[in-house]
């Protein structure tokens, strides 16, 4: 160290960390206010749809879903959750609960919690990265699988905020093997 | 000024003159919107936005500032992947960035491996150079294994990579380099009919079909050429250099301070900054694949088979693209203890990134073939031998066996410590140390020297014993089926014929052992025990559904089921592969000497202990495709010849004279 201390190079080391003993304080960052889209409150609303980025394209009925292969091993439906009204500030958990149903029965029921996470733009909050799967005793086999392919099956997604407020939707898809 | 310093000093003059970031930093347009952004790294001063991210820094409007998307991105995006905002490309495939303008790349990416070279390079030369070509780029350990294990390629060398790569210093004398290698995109629609039309076409044929498609499309989203699906918590990351130094969380949303970035929207790096300090957990947004060490690590066991233990405790959200409960963290919260514990590194607080650093994550340069040639750290490296305990050179740093500096380590009052990156110091226990002055009777016996100069370490890896559990995943059913498109991860585009894989059982308590590259004994694995089954298509001029390859057989019960068939090389019928295999479940405590000698003179204790040698346990039977029945946990006949090969060279099973002593031990 003191022959670093002596160097002709400690100038420019020390240029390397301009930022080394500022003592300046930075003003506090406002709280950002949350949208009325992401605050708890009536009516909410929640929507099943696609995207990645950010992008959310609301599912139409019985629209196309893939029901992807995730790498080695393991398929589901993936999806995005789209709220209005329910909590989705910093920090705010949903509870979500999830359904894949297949003429009537239950395929795979999945609980969760997932942040949802506010969009800035006031459209309301992302539930990201939600993979519906299915019960692999049932669904093991390729013959299972393809037996799926353009099934009309129902996705249902309840959604409840740190207060207790929920919404509910339930969306026909028709599955399409692959992705 | 001993000569390391002096090349030191020199070496840090020749970054300085080169480094751009001294320079003058450019106007403040950038900060008129991205105010409060984090500063990325200590030498780009606040304000040097473009240094990295092009564009224009003097500019006042947005659209001047910044480096806009190409007018053919949707072109190039194609319909394969899902909805996205104009100009998004962080689920790209390496092939659909190799199309983008560099000048975007960079904007949105400059750690990128195509960009690298003006941005993180213009400081970092050597490591700039050297990770484009390192296997955590190339993937090149990916591809070649199951081609040459199904006799579809000759040698044991890397013949694909994930995007197009060249060693111009390339020297073919280095044994497991190679100078370039070439990318394996999926056979399109004509290469599939070309093969299923030609009536001399055999089963070797489709099978190179689906092996091929296997490859590109079930497995070849993790390296650092492109970016994953970037799509669900555990997968966020970028690419190139950013692949690791710059962190996503686990939503791949933004947390800092920029005014101008969106909140709530992926894929974002939770702060605008470049790190040494990689967790554990950014590196296990790829290693929850291949042999799963991000998961193992930290304890956590993948599921996904047809049956789960009833009291199990799973990991209850979508984690790297899978539903609530495909991973376990117990199999058992009835019992009081852990059958899947983490690694002993990680419950102290350590990351992978406090081992694995240097050319074991950046590589040297060099075009490896695996990456057990890229990575020579072993447990000895930091914890001495039995001998001697680990101790500096006379530069005063602490070396891998093969020389190479490990900068966390340093020697301080007779202790090893290492910085761990938290910036914590943990003391490194010294193997010698402990055997001469706290070690029992059972340690000395299993690890110290004996009055031959013999240790079992001479003879065993580490982990062979040290390893707290190995989760073997038995028989493995890929199924390629022509009637399906899929999207592949080399061109991003959906393509010809859908792949899935599934797996037959598991097991957590059997042990294996082989032969690893370096002569000495290690746990083994099966690699992959793929058993093909390929479906045809009416647009190839065949009957929908109709099995090209594989076998409908009885499953014993009554049932008739398709049954993949197995690899074949030369006269081997059911080449399953096997490697030796370092977990990353290590453990305090070894496993005791019954796990590979026998307790009595039994046939039973007999045949037990000879299923750890590779004989069989016939406890995971698989069925082939012609009704065939193969022990998954078999590689070695009754006379101890070998059933299948093993992928690495020098790896193999025990050697004979090994096995023969090891059998006749019966423990007192």
């Amino acid at each position: 160290m003191k022959n670093l201390l002596r160097s002709p190079l400690l100038p420019i080391v020390v240029s390397f960390f301009p930022g080394c003993g500022d003592d300046e304080i930075p003003p506090p960052t406002p709280e950002p206010e949350v949208p009325v889209s992401c605050r708890s409150g009536s009516p909410s609303t929640i929507e099943i749809g696609r995207g990645v980025g950010g992008a959310f394209e609301a599912l139409s009925p019985e629209a196309d879903v893939e029901l992807t292969a995730a790498p080695q091993g393991g398929f589901g439906v993936a999806v995005v959750l789209r709220t209005q009204r329910l909590a989705a500030s910093e920090g705010d958990v949903l509870r979500l609960s999830l359904d894949l149903e297949i003429s009537g029965t239950v395929a795979g029921h999945f609980e969760l919690r997932r942040p949802a996470l506010c969009n800035s733009d006031g459209s309301g909050a992302l539930v990201n990265g939600i993979v519906v799967g299915l019960d692999p005793a049932r669904y093991g086999s390729n013959d299972a699988l393809l037996a799926l392919d353009d099934a009309v099956v129902s996705l249902v997604v309840t959604a409840t905020d740190s207060s207790g407020n929920t919404a509910t939707v339930r969306q026909q898809v028709t599955l399409q093997v692959g992705g | 000024m001993s000569w390391a310093r002096a090349y030191a000093l020199s070496l840090l003059a020749m970054v300085l003159a080169a480094c751009p970031a001294n320079e003058p930093p450019p106007n403040q347009g950038c900060a008129n919107c991205h105010a409060g952004i984090e500063q990325a790294h200590a030498a780009i001063q606040p304000g040097q936005c473009t240094l990295c991210h092009g564009g224009d820094g003097a500019a006042s409007t947005k659209e001047a500032a910044h480096v806009i998307a190409p007018a053919d991105w949707a072109e190039i995006r194609g319909t394969g992947l899902p909805p996205a905002p104009f100009g998004f490309i962080k689920d790209f495939a390496p092939d659909q960035l190799a199309k983008l303008p560099t000048a975007y790349l960079r904007f949105i990416n400059p750690g990128d491996i195509r960009v690298v070279g003006e941005t993180c390079g213009s400081c970092h030369p050597e490591q700039a150079r050297n990770m484009p070509t390192s296997v955590m780029t190339t993937n090149a350990g990916h591809y070649w294994p199951s081609l040459w294990l199904a006799d579809l390629q000759a040698d044991r060398i890397a013949t694909f990579s994930s995007y197009p790569v060249t060693d111009p210093n390339c020297d073919p004398s280095i044994p497991g380099t190679v100078c370039a290698l070439g990318v394996l995109a999926p056979p399109a629609a004509s290469e599939i009919s070309a093969v299923l039309t030609n009536t001399a076409s055999t089963v070797v044929d489709i099978e190179r079909l689906a092996t091929q498609h296997y490859l590109a499309k079930n497995c070849n989203t993790c390296h650092q050429a492109g970016y994953p699906r970037n799509d669900s918590p555990g997968l966020y990351r970028s690419t190139g250099c950013s692949a690791c130094h710059v962190l996503y969380d686990k939503e791949g949303v933004y947390r800092g301070e920029d005014q101008a970035l969106p909140r709530g929207v992926p894929v974002y790096p939770a702060r605008h900054v470049i790190t040494k300090a990689i967790p554990t957990e950014q590196c296990a947004t790829c290693h929850f694949q291949g042999g799963r060490i991000g998961l193992l690590y930290r304890g956590i066991r993948e599921g996904g088979f047809s049956t789960r233990p009833p009291n199990a405790e799973v990991i209850a959200e979508t984690l790297n693209g899978r539903a609530p409960g495909f991973y376990l963290t117990d199999e058992d919260t009835t019992n009081t203890y852990d059958e899947t514990p983490p690694d002993i590194h990680f419950t102290r607080g350590l990351h992978c990134a406090d081992c694995h650093v240097g050319s074991d994550v950046h590589g040297t340069g060099r075009i490896y073939s695996t990456a057990k040639q890229q990575i020579d750290l072993v447990c000895e490296d930091c914890h001495g031998s039995v001998r001697q305990p680990q101790s500096p050179n006379p530069a005063g740093q602490l070396l891998t066996r093969r020389g190479r500096v490990l900068p966390q380590l340093r020697a301080e009052g007779g202790k090893i410590i290492l910085r761990g990156i938290d910036g914590a110091d943990h003391l490194v226990r010294q193997v010698a140390t402990i055997l001469a002055t706290e070690a029992t009777s059972d340690m000395r016996a299993a690890m110290a020297t004996d009055d031959r100069d013999w240790s079992h370490t001479d003879a065993l890896t580490c982990d062979t014993c040290h390893s707290s559990y190995v989760q073997y995943c038995i028989g493995c059913h890929v199924s390629f089926d022509l009637r399906l498109d899929q999207v592949d991860y080399q061109t991003g585009l959906k393509t010809p014929g859908l792949t899935r894989g599934g797996r037959t059982s598991y097991a957590l308590d059997k042990l294996l052992l082989g032969t690893a590259p370096d002569g000495r004994v290690q746990t083994a694995h099966p690699s992959q025990q793929l058993q093909m089954s390929v479906f045809n298509a009416s647009t190839y001029g065949g009957e929908d559904g109709a099995l090209l390859m594989g076998g409908v057989v009885s499953d014993g019960a009554g049932n008739r089921k398709t049954w993949g068939r197995f690899r074949r090389r030369g006269s081997l019928k059911a080449n399953n592969g096997f490697v030796p295999f370092f977990q990353h479940t290590t453990s305090k405590a070894g496993r005791s000497c019954e796990a590979c000698h026998r307790r009595d003179t039994s046939p039973a204790e007999l045949a037990r202990v000879r299923g750890v040698y590779g004989y069989g346990t016939g406890d995971f039977l698989l069925t082939g495709s012609e009704g065939e029945q193969v022990d998954g946990l078999q590689f070695l006949d009754p006379d101890g010849n070998p059933t299948t090969t093993w992928v690495h060279d020098g790896s193999g099973p025990v050697a004979p004279d090994r096995r023969a002593r090891a059998l006749d031990v019966v423990l007192e």
